[in-house]
């Protein structure tokens, strides 16, 4: 195969070819979604210990692996945008900043949701739960950071350090639970070991868990479009292109 | 949703919610930064302009 990757690094083609994908995973995401939620508010039954309330759980699970694969898609364009500098990369980062923060958002609300009725407590600063809220605070941080610096080049290299020294913090609240007596339950799904949970609840929650994969890629390809256009305002292929035109 | 109700609509809404938001957002940082691009355009014909 001779995709040429590298030639897609540049922004030009790659403002069109995001422009060609969004669409594709907006849609995947929706239709997913529709899937996902069918099965889990209609399909599954309610759980025998927790009742109805387990339900959070599509939507918990898949912002909390969410919020963690974000922040080091975040570390993994960090590294590439130091290491052959390229311009793209520093944006894919700043694109993927926001949808990562409300995913870590929600996971800490709905955790907050189910830990209520089912801990009685909204809070307590357990390990996991703790280290879920320091990785809120690292998005923040990245994007205030980021758009504190006016200059783009140094604001990426900035934002790229926090992003690379912050993924620390992801393993740690991956093994969280594994490493320190918390209040949070295990893993419900793993590689090594058969789910502890019933076929269709496993079903619901990976499938909503690709909805929101689809989603984020939607969102970060969106997002990249505009930040493309910004950086590039004084280009010539910019002007050319027909929704400037049509604008001006 | 028997008595926990409140906490499953509660993580649904706020969810639902977020994805509105975050759309919403996305759309409007595309019109600002078509906008901002006319603008820059529009310095560069003028200096041209200018210079010449």
């Amino acid at each position: 195969m001779s995709i040429r990757w590298f030639h897609y690094a540049a922004p030009q083609p790659f403002y069109g070819l995001a422009g060609k994908l969004w669409p594709w995973f907006a849609a995947l995401a929706l239709v997913l979604a529709l899937i996902g939620l069918t099965i889990g508010l209609v399909l599954a039954p309610a759980d025998a210990v927790q009742g109805e309330g387990y339900r959070i759980i599509y939507v918990h699970v898949p912002t909390s692996w969410m919020s963690m694969i974000i922040y080091l898609a975040m570390a993994f364009w960090s590294v590439l945008g130091l290491v052959f500098n390229t311009r793209l990369s520093g944006m894919m980062t700043r694109a993927l900043a926001p949808t990562g923060a409300l995913c870590a958002f929600l996971s800490l609300w709905t955790g907050a949701l189910w830990g209520k009725p089912m801990w009685g407590t909204w809070w307590v600063w357990d390990a996991r739960l703790t280290s879920e809220l320091i990785l809120l605070f690292l998005y923040l941080g990245y994007m205030a950071l980021t758009s504190a610096i006016d200059d783009p080049r140094r604001s990426d290299r900035a934002g790229a350090l926090v992003a690379i020294l912050g993924a620390v913090n992801v393993p740690i609240i991956y093994f969280s639970v594994k490493w320190w007596n918390t209040l949070h339950q295990g893993a419900s799904v793993s590689v090594t070991q058969s789910p502890s949970m019933a076929q269709t609840m496993l079903w619901g929650m990976l499938i909503m868990a690709l909805a929101y994969w689809m989603m984020a890629i939607a969102l970060v390809l969106y997002r990249v479009r505009s930040l493309i256009l910004w950086r590039e305002r004084h280009a010539d292929w910019v002007r050319q292109l027909p929704e400037v035109r049509g604008m001006a | 949703m028997g008595h926990h109700g409140f906490y499953v609509w509660g993580s649904y809404g706020v969810a639902a919610f977020v994805v509105v938001v975050e759309v919403v957002q996305a759309r409007m940082a595309r019109r600002q930064a078509l906008r901002e691009v006319c603008q820059a355009q529009q310095v560069d014909m003028d200096e041209r302009g200018a210079s010449s």
